[in-house]
């Protein structure tokens, strides 16, 4: 009747969903704000970055509403449903915007400045001599780039335990934005349920319902957990880190 | 003859690009479309925007204002910052001051382990040690919330800002006969007060964006201004989460205006937090 | 002759190393003691534990004496003991966040010496002028103290140890980077100084020990290896290591 599994398989499926997509774009980025920009417009990029990365989620998740959720609907979601339905994954017709899909999309907008962020930092700590060494032996820029990412592995699996962690215990977007319906499907068009927006979405009736707070109290607390195992793990490695650059 | 290897580096290359270029698209995106359409709600308002009461659903065009709510994310993040930041100082001084000692780990470790917990954990937490035994919520109960989200991130702050002070300083202050409290109060205070300070901008930044945390314990009053910290009251994220949550498109509507004073209010903080770390040294 | 400071058998371990092996030591009264050495031999782990400045660093064991005045430094209250010993350190380090003024002010007003905004004023001035710092800054006494030059903030951290009117004043090699101009107003200050108080001063200069040196104390290897006054011990030294450091320098 309470059952917390499908809210958690919603918080685990929309993280999965959106952190791979934030790899995709945040290594990019830095590589490009690091190597590419020169001086002035590299430190003007690294504001914009910064500044969106701390920007309110709540803002996130009403322009995820206001546009995308209606937008991505005709435009992405319905389209791939009718012309790829046969792979699992878009073969649900998409009612409204509000689906898993368009959450995790929406989070990992939210997420990429975030995450650039943290990689940048352990990118811009690799030593010049490091790098005069790579270059010295005739590489491309692309290739040193390469290398420089596959240096700062452990930096990055760092980040994305915290940016995980920064995910599943978000509240705003999936509460909007994710359809708060209690189903579990392979379909990324299906609106789910997630921890924070179940809580969120029935708070109101934790007084009227027996043992619904503690229900909700219970969920709240395997988030904290889930969260904390997260961030130690990330600060575990970047203590592990300092050791490694002497720092 | 174009070799694999070039043809690998174009290939890098252009991805690279191709993705960043989509990243600051859509971030560029973001910006533009709070201002534009923010600017549309505020020009249509005026600056009743910042002292009237949101729109009915009745109402046939996005009137109104953001009045109470914006007072009461000043308000909640102002208290949480006022009792933040003093114990913080004290707290991160002692952490620098007593570095090896076993305690100061374990307190290290508390502390970091506050930073962690989901700020929807913290409304419930709030929900119940407060809300429930006051019976109602109040913007008290949204300042404590708020207090537990800015204390960790503040101690972590200020630690780093009080130890990168170089020790010549602290020995120079020791050696004139100050004692501890003095020299927190007369030399470190003094030399990190531009770090302080922009760590204290970036902490109300943050405070004032958060939306779960209050969500369950200011309350829903979006329309009528506070008057006292004991009652319900509301901020500006509760209200854009609300007015995101409305059937009614006109209220959905006027969100933009919502968006656009917490956006410029977010964009003065981060501003300041650059200005001042240049400054004051 | 009595001794100001006084050492004898004085042991110390900071953090379980063993630095200062047994330390005897005197410096008389208005006098300038000097003690050299090679690095790593203890001076400055010597000098920072008469002011008590070492317990900060980590775990401190003593044993023997060290004494200020008869009494154990040791059973005198910290902060107190930090007024009556002064200290300038080798690199200038005057508070960036005060004015010239205010640099010099806050010992005295800290430990009480002076009472009011005119008395403040005067300590100021005496201070500055005894460290042949006033004329050049008596201008300029609300600015940072960065606009100044090593040598003048050498000199204004002179002024800010004498603002509490100590009755000892610790160098660790003040003059080490410093030019040689302001060095040698800083030698003729120390020499005036010592009508005042008690000089105890750590260099690596063997020409400025005998310049303004009256007592000289060898260091090696966390003890005193020889002790005397400079000229007796530079002429008639036959300690090897003595004659190596003041000929050779180190």
């Amino acid at each position: 009747m309470y059952g917390l599994l499908t809210p958690l398989l919603g918080s685990l499926l929309v993280s999965t969903m959106a952190i791979p997509i934030v790899l995709i774009f945040s290594i990019p980025l830095v590589i490009v704000i690091v190597e590419y920009a020169r001086g002035p417009l590299s430190r003007i990029l690294d504001v914009i970055v910064d500044l969106t990365a701390g920007l309110p989620t709540i803002i996130f998740a009403y322009i995820g509403l206001a546009f995308l959720s209606n937008w991505l609907k005709y435009w992405v979601e319905k389209p791939l449903n009718r012309l790829l339905n046969f792979i699992p994954l878009f073969s649900c017709k998409p009612l409204t915007g509000q689906n898993i899909g368009t959450a995790a999309l929406i989070l990992a907008i939210s997420t990429v400045p975030f995450t650039t962020a943290l990689i940048r930092e352990a990118y811009k700590m690799i030593p010049h001599s490091m790098v005069e060494a790579l270059y010295s032996v005739g590489l491309y820029k692309e290739e040193v780039a390469y290398m420089k990412i596959s240096m700062i592995k452990t930096a990055i699996v760092s980040a994305i335990l915290f940016s995980t962690s920064r995910v599943l215990t978000e509240t705003t977007i999936v509460s909007l934005l994710a359809g708060n319906q209690f189903i579990i499907s392979s379909c990324i068009f299906t609106p789910m349920i997630t921890i924070p927006s179940l809580i969120v979405n029935n708070f109101g009736y934790s007084t009227i319902y027996p043992l619904l707070d503690s229900v909700l109290f219970t969920s709240a607390l395997i988030l904290y957990a889930i969260s904390l195992a997260l961030n130690f793990a990330g600060l575990y490695l970047n203590k592990r880190l300092e050791v490694i650059a002497g720092g | 003859m174009v070799s694999l290897r070039f043809i690998k580096v174009l290939a890098i290359r252009l991805t690279v690009a191709t993705l960043s270029i989509i990243s600051l698209a859509v971030i560029l995106l973001i910006h533009v479309s709070i201002l534009v359409n923010g600017l549309r709600i505020a020009l249509l308002n005026g600056f009743n925007l910042l002292t009237g009461t949101p729109p009915l659903p009745t109402e046939s065009k996005p009137l109104g204002g953001v009045g109470p709510s914006l007072v009461g994310s000043l308000l909640t993040s102002g208290l949480a910052i006022l009792i933040s930041t003093p114990v913080s100082i004290i707290l991160g001084f002692f952490l620098v001051e007593h570095r090896g000692s076993k305690f100061v780990g374990f307190v290290r470790a508390a502390f970091q382990s506050l930073y962690g917990l989901p700020t929807i954990t913290i409304s419930l937490i709030v929900y119940i040690l407060l809300v429930i035994p006051m019976r109602t919520q109040s913007l008290l109960a949204g300042s404590i919330s708020l207090l537990i989200v800015a204390l960790p991130m503040e101690l972590t702050y200020f630690e780093n800002v009080f130890s990168n002070i170089p020790l010549t300083y602290k020995e120079a202050g020791y050696s004139i006969g100050l004692d501890r409290l003095g020299l927190l109060t007369r030399v470190v205070l003094g030399i990190s007060k531009s770090g302080l300070a922009s760590a204290l901008t970036l902490t109300l930044a943050r405070v004032m964006g958060e939306t779960a945390p209050v969500l369950f314990t200011i309350g829903n009053a979006l329309t009528s201004y506070p008057t006292s910290l004991f009652q319900p009251s509301s901020t500006i994220t509760t209200l854009i989460f609300m007015l995101a949550s409305s059937p009614f498109q006109v209220q959905f509507d006027f969100a933009w205006g919502a968006v656009l004073t917490l956006y410029l209010i977010y964009l003065f903080l981060f501003t300041a937090s650059k200005l001042v770390r240049g400054v004051e040294l | 002759m009595k001794c100001h400071v006084e050492a004898s058998g004085f042991r110390l371990r900071i953090n379980n190393t063993e630095i200062l092996r047994g330390v005897d030591f005197c410096a008389p009264k208005n006098s300038i003691s000097v003690i050299v050495g090679p690095s790593g031999s203890g001076k400055t782990t010597f000098l920072k534990t008469i002011n008590r400045l070492t317990e900060l660093y980590g775990k401190v064991e003593w044993s023997g004496d060290l004494k200020l005045d008869g009494e154990s430094i040791f059973t005198l209250n910290p902060v107190e003991l930090r007024r009556r010993v002064g200290m300038v350190f080798q690199i200038p380090n005057p508070f960036p966040h005060l004015s010239i003024f205010d640099n010099v002010a806050l010992p005295a007003k800290v430990n009480g010496i002076a009472r009011g905004d005119s008395d403040v004023r005067s300590i100021v001035k005496w201070a500055l002028e005894k460290a042949m710092l006033w004329d050049e800054v008596k201008d300029r006494l609300d600015k940072r103290p960065n606009i100044l030059s090593g040598g003048q903030k050498q000199r204004l951290c002179i002024a800010r140890a004498l603002a509490m009117r100590p009755e000892v004043l610790l160098l660790d090699e003040p003059t080490a980077n410093i030019d040689v101009v302001n060095s040698k107003k800083i030698e003729e200050a120390l020499r005036e100084l010592k009508n005042e108080l008690t000089i105890i001063m750590v260099t690596h200069n063997p020409n400025q020990a005998l310049r303004i040196g009256d007592y000289i104390a060898v260091m090696f290897e966390g003890r005193i290896v020889e002790e005397g006054p400079v000229r007796e011990v530079a002429l008639k030294t036959r300690n090897p290591i003595t004659q190596s450091l003041l000929s050779g320098g180190w």
